[in-house]
């Protein structure tokens, strides 16, 4: 079991999350943010921090996302880790809405 | 001893083993299930016969049945553990969610005013605030002791088992007590939940027989410096909080 970080959080990247996970389980890439699932304990601490919604434990992740599963899984080998929150891309706010921006994403 | 009592005595240690091997931590019931209520009786008879400090027994189990009132104190716990996480604490907290999802589901209070029947001067001085101090350990043993029995026979009866701790703090006994019809001067010390688990219990990994045990003297062989407890609390802690024994390293 692990949480995940789906969509949502493509070239919005706010980073709330981050601050409160209590084993420095995210890492971050180019415009997203992923959960290493070997190290995440799904303490659930990290969803409600999310402005956008991003985030579900692996049971819970919504049919047209399951791909991120094994996005976050081999995503997280090679980004750093994030341990603190950081300012978001100055256009994130203009990327909440946006449903489909699977092909903005960034390796 | 004869070869009868021998033999009967392996059998019981048996029994017992395989109990407290099986005691294994869940975070996650299955919350369909309804424990059948002679359960309650069974387990906390366990509780009944536990040692106590004078035999003072400062032990009071509430048996929660009302979904409302789990819910209430799961919400309470998820609330502090977001506090604690935004005090970037971080503590691998588990998913306090899971509380409400516990078919068996008893609150274990404890009363501090029983340090009194314990070794203590009661005349204020500093000598007396020492002894308090050790008979507060004598009562939390005590009340421990209990706890673990009940747990123990929870798991005889096929159950998995959470022990949720660390609910000393002020605002959890402001949340609890009233919600319980607790009196003001008893403490709320920790919840004990069981039923079936959602998912297969995994059993954590257990120091080993020689890390733990000596004769005579101290094996400093398994001490550990300040600075090797900080590095098994960055590395290890929530391997072993939340790993099967055979991923932890």
């Amino acid at each position: 079991m692990t949480h995940i970080v789906t969509e949502s959080c493509i070239k919005c990247k706010y980073t709330d999350c981050v601050d409160v996970c209590p084993v420095d389980c995210f890492h971050e890439g180019p415009n997203m943010l992923v959960i290493d699932p070997d190290e995440c304990i799904d303490c659930a601490v990290c969803i409600p921090e999310c402005p956008v919604n991003a985030i579900y434990a692996e049971e819970d992740v919504p049919p047209d996302q399951k791909d991120f599963l094994k996005l976050n899984a081999e995503l997280a080998k090679g980004w750093p880790v994030i341990t603190d929150k950081k300012e978001g891309p100055p256009d994130a706010d203009d990327w909440k809405d946006v449903k489909e921006k699977r092909q903005h994403l960034e390796r | 001893m004869d070869d009868a009592n021998r033999s009967r005595n392996s059998a019981r240690y048996g029994a017992l083993m395989e109990v407290v091997r099986e005691r294994m931590t869940t975070r996650q019931f299955d919350p369909g299930y309804v424990v059948p209520e002679e359960h309650y009786a069974l387990i906390l008879e366990a509780a009944r016969h536990a040692p106590s400090g004078a035999n003072a027994q400062p032990w009071h189990y509430i048996v929660v049945t009302d979904p409302g009132i789990k819910k209430t104190i799961a919400d309470y716990f998820v609330a502090e553990q977001r506090h604690r996480a935004k005090l970037k604490m971080k503590f691998p907290t588990p998913n306090y969610r899971g509380l409400e999802t516990a078919p068996g589901f008893i609150v274990v209070v404890a009363d501090f005013r029983w340090t009194r029947a314990f070794p203590v001067l009661m005349d204020g001085s500093e000598l007396d605030r020492l002894y308090h101090e050790n008979a507060e350990r004598i009562l939390l043993q005590s009340v421990a002791a209990s706890t673990m029995s009940a747990h123990l026979a929870a798991a005889a009866l096929g159950y998995q088992v959470w022990w949720v701790t660390a609910i000393g703090q002020a605002n959890a006994q402001a949340e609890m007590k009233p919600l319980l019809g607790i009196p003001e001067d008893l403490s709320v010390i920790d919840i004990f939940l069981f039923g079936p688990p959602a998912k297969p219990p995994y059993k954590r990994w257990k120091k080993t027989l020689p890390q733990i045990m000596a004769f005579n003297r101290f094996d400093m062989a398994n001490y550990m410096t300040l600075d090797d407890i900080d590095r098994w609390i960055a590395e290890k802690r929530h391997h072993v909080m939340y790993r099967d024994e055979s991923r932890v390293d």
